[in-house]
């Protein structure tokens, strides 16, 4: 019999017992457990296998900090690795299972590294894996395998039924912690009048006086402070919640575990919550963090942190062992001692200081425990769990002085001293420094004016010191937002416990030793990422002396720990080998999360449907109503094409595409983007932006255009008419609509300041269909009324206004197919209304709608550059386009166009390519001439390729060096990613009626 | 005459419930934007808007978070140099558009190109929360207040037109990823639909 349920007492529910397994073996389990406090009670001590050695590993702790015992928790989509057993709220229908081992946890295959462990200490990888061979040859062949070994638990593949959301919060003062010092902050603040917003990662507030004794003096204080709080309207108070990362301008990021204490949260209630938090002060009442005591075998299951053992004592009713030996260098473990004692366990007190306050001695002595003055634990015995510690007593430096003595126990609790949480304050970007009277590293001054560290988190010392140090942070914080209520007298402390100073003579013992001055066994300074004191000395031996080297070398401290249980040891050490002070050797900064966080909670609702918000036109109903298959084109969802039965996409394009060239089609182009661009200089403006002059253009008409980024090359293109006199409507691509809108307010808000104008997107404001085929005109004349569609009314480039069915429409005489064609722009609630009323009356003209993949078979077909050639690397002259470019005036890209690099002859230039064969080129193949080696990136690109209708053949455009001189000549076509070679005929890019007869029809 | 359209009409036409005896926690509809014009200027903005502002019954820019209303005509000053206009009836601001200094003001119709979801209940503030990264407390939000802020990646210009009530004013295209993104967000407190109230006034291409 080792750990065991006190039949009496701790903050458990008895009257609900939980079924909770653990390797698929029941536990017993009350309302108020944690899983690991379960285990504990039902004498689970093994409950795990280390990262690199696979050693057994047992509870350690009781909160955040736990190293050891992470688990696999529930099953199915709601699997979760690496759960900390210690953070794990027991609920009925629990099931956790052992990690990081095979078959079992008790009979671990793994633990063959134990074998290796000569050969596998720090930095092994970096030296053992690149050296046989020249180049990372054979480092790429292991790397899988130290893959497969690395790493803990096994992520889940199944989709996360939960959900998840994100919320946004504003306070006058977070206070971070919910612990003496934390309460009452908030109770200060909250007093104020401030906007509060108290966090605690634990289920109850209260903190390090949870793990006092029931009933005790401070559960009364607690009550009090808990109904003030309740009472205040202008306090929220967050359980279950932890801040994980704080950031500039007093943002923090806080996720709050909403039901992640029931095995399934309620129907439609998340999971858990990520809560961004905007405060103008911040209280950090995080309190501190207990170190371990390094020693041979100190990660043996049954080694344990002696607050943690007090937390299960008291908290839990749970006896963690009978016979215990507690090691302290601090007299915060008496309390430990006194409490276990009263449990009934046989407790031996092994206090590395030789001097020990007379309070503490007699008080212990009277309650029973043996005490060992000027003594530590060289060693632990036992393999799956302790069975017994080798004493010694020590000298101030850690090293035995004599020969030890062997006792039995079931449970080594060790308290090292010490250290303040300051993970949030250090994520700030700031250094703590290193007090050598408390031993500990604490935070520096006022280097964070909105930031206040209370209680433990700067080692306040003492219960009491922490409820006025609290007291204080809080009243301050809310002053200085501006609130101005009286606070009164902070809350009198209750009774403090035993050596609840854990700052007063506290005696730095950071490794026992033998005398020769190694320890007695592996001895961890890391216990999550099986980092040794040889580790460290490998790391001193090497080079890697300086923290950071030293963190990365052994990657102490790295991941979830962020050196919570295992920095200043690590550092202790080093200073040790460096004979440095600990000050001098300094910290890392530790990094967000403070503890883990679940991805999900980080997405929030943004997943699957809502994975981003997406863009549809007025008319997209219609679309999806008819048939249409959609396609994403950046945010927006097009019709792709109209299925009909039995069709793929290349049967419907070809479809689609002929029926457009023998009859009418229409399509849906509202995701064109649009932009006003209104003021006296708008033309001024229009002739900068774009290579084309502006200036004669009148109004009733429109203008294709062409525009540079600063360096030269082509930003996008598009036609903008001019509807008034200061008025002028832009069009621009879909997929540069944004970009073009942003670079115009660039320049007028930055260089063009002179000017008059402002731009803004209409693209909602308009919908926009165009009707392309020899019957447009016989289609839109029957349509749109009060408009003359004429060919000599309405010429290309031509505007002009019309209504139907009494909804007034700008009809624009452009095409982008080649055929005869309109684009209607309509106010787009009409958009939907227009586009049924002219496929009702389309029917005499055999009209069809078309998608976008005809649409592009079309222009490809016609020849007109589209996103595939502007693309951000292609010039004017590239695309064939140079004669648009005014001599006559400036414009954006004028100068950088003509660099030589930009000039040169050989750039890859655009031209058709004619494909041999039934199969189609796909974009992105290389082009290389046809008797040519086949080496490097070739001679150019194909760009837009598809199967022509109209030319019954496939088709593309792409670039090839010095294209223009090399019509008639047969190319390779070579796709690489396909494995596929075709030959190509290069030939004019505009494939379909070059002279434009019948766009100008 | 043709049909205006919302986006949010199949969608809404589909979950509108009997509002006459509901008590759920929030309440979303689609409200008549009615017209809705930008009005811009240069350097002598203040100086070429007020006959504009005087027709309309405002006096002065004002400020940049607060809705002023006139005769139910709501002025949003958007940008030092941008203000929206927002009114039921197209012809009250034409007339008043009439008043422009030739070349001094730049106006444009957006009447087509926003919608309005409101948010109603108890629970509005709380989902609000949930929507839009600003504080949404009566002390940082009062009532008539508005914001151009951002719900889930697009941009969104927020009035808050009561206690428990906001009104969003989003972009057509994606109104109905955002209605969905709002209904996603209003789950885990329950809410019902309210059947829109859509108006249909003539439309109107820019002068």
């Amino acid at each position: 019999m080792t750990a065991s349920r006190l039949p009496i007492g701790g903050r458990i529910d008895r009257s609900k017992p939980l079924y909770v397994t653990f390797d698929s073996r029941p536990l017993d389990a009350f309302a108020g457990d944690t899983l690991a406090s379960a285990l504990l009670a039902n004498d689970e001590m093994l409950v795990g296998r280390s990262f690199k050695y696979h050693r057994p590993r047992g509870v350690f702790s009781a909160g955040v900090e736990e190293p050891n015992a992470l688990v696999h928790l529930r099953t199915g989509g709601r699997h979760e690795p690496n759960a900390r057993a210690t953070m794990v709220e027991a609920f009925d229908g629990l099931v956790a299972n052992a990690q990081n081992a095979w078959p079992s946890v008790g009979l671990d295959v793994g633990a063959a590294n134990q074998l290796l462990a000569p050969f596998i200490g720090a930095g092994f990888y970096y030296k053992t894996f690149i050296g046989p061979f020249r180049g990372t040859r054979f480092w790429m062949f292991c790397e899988r395998f130290i893959r497969r070994a690395a790493g803990m638990g096994s992520p889940g593949t199944l989709d996360d039924p939960d959900r998840y959301e994100t919320v946004n919060l504003f306070c006058d003062v977070l206070v971070v912690g919910g612990g003496p010092a934390g309460l009452s902050a908030a109770l200060a603040a909250g007093r104020t009048g401030a906007q509060v917003v108290l966090v605690e990662q634990d289920a109850q507030l209260g903190g390090a006086l949870l793990s006092t004794p029931v009933d005790g003096p401070s559960d009364a204080w607690l009550e009090a402070i808990r109904s003030e709080l309740s009472a205040m309207p202008n306090v929220r108070v967050l359980t279950r919640s932890t801040v994980f990362g704080a950031y500039d301008h007093d943002v923090y990021g806080v996720v709050e575990r909403v039901w992640d204490h029931v095995a399934v949260a309620p129907e439609d209630q998340p999971r858990q919550r990520y809560a961004v938090v905007r405060t103008k002060r911040t209280v950090l009442a995080t309190g501190a963090i207990e170190r371990p005591m390094v020693f041979g075998g100190n990660d043996r299951p049954g080694v344990m942190l002696a607050g943690s053992v007090r937390a299960y004592v008291n908290r839990y009713a749970v006896l963690p062992g009978q016979r215990v030996v507690l090691a302290t260098n601090n007299d915060s473990a008496y309390a430990t001692a006194r409490d276990l004692a009263a449990a009934g366990a046989d407790v031996t007190l092994v206090d590395a200081r030789h001097t020990i306050p007379d309070e503490l001695l007699s008080q212990s002595r009277a309650e029973g425990v043996e005490l060992r003055p000027g003594s530590a634990v060289l060693s632990a015995k036992g393999r799956g769990r302790v069975t017994g510690a080798i004493i010694v007593p020590v000298s101030e430096n850690g090293r035995a002085s004599a020969p030890g003595e062997t006792i039995a126990c079931d449970l080594i609790a060790v308290s090292g001293g010490w250290s303040p949480t300051l993970h949030l304050w250090s994520q700030r970007q700031q250094k703590p420094v290193f007090d050598a009277k408390k031993a500990c590293f604490v935070p520096a001054g006022d280097t964070v004016p909105t930031m206040t560290c209370a209680g433990d988190a700067q080692a306040a010392g003492g219960v009491s010191a922490a409820i006025e140090d609290g007291f204080s942070a809080g009243k301050e914080a809310a002053i200085a937002t501006g609130a101005t209520n009286a606070t009164g007298y902070a809350p009198e402390a209750p009774e403090p416990w035993p050596g609840d100073d854990w700052t007063r003579g506290i005696a730095p013992l950071w490794t026992v030793t033998k005398p020769d001055g190694k320890p007695a066994g592996k001895a961890f300074v890391d216990l999550q990422h099986d980092v040794t004191t040889s580790d460290i000395d490998l790391a001193h031996r090497e080079g890697y002396q300086a923290v950071e080297h030293l963190k990365r070398y052994t990657t102490t401290g790295m991941a979830t720990d962020q050196g919570k249980l295992s920095n200043v040891n690590a550092l202790a050490r080093m200073a040790q080998l460096r004979d440095a002070e600990i000050a001098d050797v300094g910290t890392t900064t530790f990094r967000p999360p403070y503890t883990p966080i679940t991805i999900g909670a980080l997405a929030g609702n943004e997943t699957g449907h809502h994975f981003r918000a997406t863009r549809l036109t007025t008319i997209d109903g219609w679309h999806r109503a008819h048939g249409a298959v959609m396609t994403e084109a950046g945010a927006w969802l097009r019709p792709w094409y109209y299925r009909q039965a039995g069709e793929d996409v290349r049967a419907a394009y070809i479809r689609e595409a002929a029926h457009v060239r023998q009859h009418v089609g229409i399509v849906d182009v509202s995701t064109l983007g649009k932009v006003a661009v209104q003021g006296p200089d708008a033309a001024e403006f229009l002739n900068r932006i774009y290579v084309n002059g502006w200036k004669t253009l009148p109004v009733g008409r429109l203008r294709y255009g062409v525009m540079l980024r600063e360096d030269g090359f082509v930003l996008d293109d598009g036609a903008t008419a001019r509807l008034g006199e200061h008025d002028y409507f832009m069009s621009t691509t879909t997929a540069n609509a944004a970009p073009v809108l942003a670079f115009a307010e660039r320049l007028l808000q930055t260089a063009w300041t002179d000017l008059e104008v402002h731009v803004t997107s209409v693209t909602d404001q308009w919908a926009a269909i165009a009707v392309a085929g020899p019957k447009a005109r016989d289609l839109l004349t029957a349509v749109v009324g009060d408009a003359d569609l004429s060919r000599d009314a309405l010429p290309n480039n031509h505007f002009t206004h019309g209504r139907i069915d009494g909804t007034e429409v700008r009809v624009h005489r452009m095409s982008y197919s080649g055929e005869l064609a309109y684009e209607l722009y309509v106010p787009a609630l009409f958009g939907r209304a227009v586009w049924e009323a002219l496929i009702a009356a389309g029917d005499p003209f055999n009209l069809k709608p078309y998608g976008t993949e005809a649409m592009g078979a079309l222009r490809v077909e016609k020849g007109h550059v589209a996103g595939p050639e502007l693309e951000g690397r292609t010039t004017l002259k590239d695309l064939g386009l140079e004669g648009f470019a005014s001599a006559k005036k400036p414009f954006v890209g004028s100068v950088l166009r003509n660099r030589p690099a930009l000039t040169d002859a050989d750039r890859p230039t655009l031209v058709g390519l004619e494909i041999d064969g039934e199969l189609g080129a796909l974009p992105g193949s290389l082009l290389f001439a046809a008797d040519g080696p086949t080496e490097g990136h070739g001679e150019g690109w194909v760009s837009s390729t598809t199967y022509s209708p109209a030319l019954g053949k496939n088709i593309a455009m792409g670039l090839l060096k010095n294209g223009p001189s090399r019509m008639g000549e047969t190319v390779r076509v070579v796709d690489f990613v396909g494995d596929r070679t075709l030959k190509a005929t290069v030939v004019s890019h505009h494939f379909f009626d070059p002279k434009g007869e019948r766009q100008n029809a | 005459m043709l049909e205006r359209r919302s986006p949010l009409a199949d969608l809404i036409g589909t979950s509108a419930a009997d509002m006459s005896d509901q008590h759920a926690p929030l309440i979303l509809s689609e409200q008549a934007l009615g017209t809705l014009w930008q009005v811009a200027g240069w350097q002598d903005f203040e100086t070429a808007v007020e006959p504009i502002l005087a027709a309309l019954g405002f006096a002065g820019l004002g400020d940049h978070r607060s809705v002023r209303t006139s005769a139910g005509i709501e002025c949003y000053r958007i940008a030092p140099d941008r203000l929206l206009l927002r009114c039921p009836d197209a012809s009250v601001l034409s007339a008043a558009l009439d008043k422009a200094l030739p070349g001094r003001i730049a106006a444009l119709d957006l009447s087509h190109a926003r919608i309005v979801i409101r948010v109603s209940g108890a629970a509005t503030v709380d989902l609000m929360a949930r929507l839009a990264p600003l504080d949404f407390a009566d002390a940082a939000c009062p009532i008539d207040s508005f914001a151009q802020t951002g719900i889930h990646g697009v941009p969104v210009l927020i009035r808050r037109g009561s206690e428990e009530a906001f009104d969003l004013v989003v972009p057509v295209t994606w109104a109905v990823s955002i209605w969905e993104f709002v209904c996603e967000n209003a789950r885990p407190f329950g809410y019902v639909v309210e059947a829109s109230r859509p108006t249909s006034p003539a439309s109107q291409l820019p002068p």
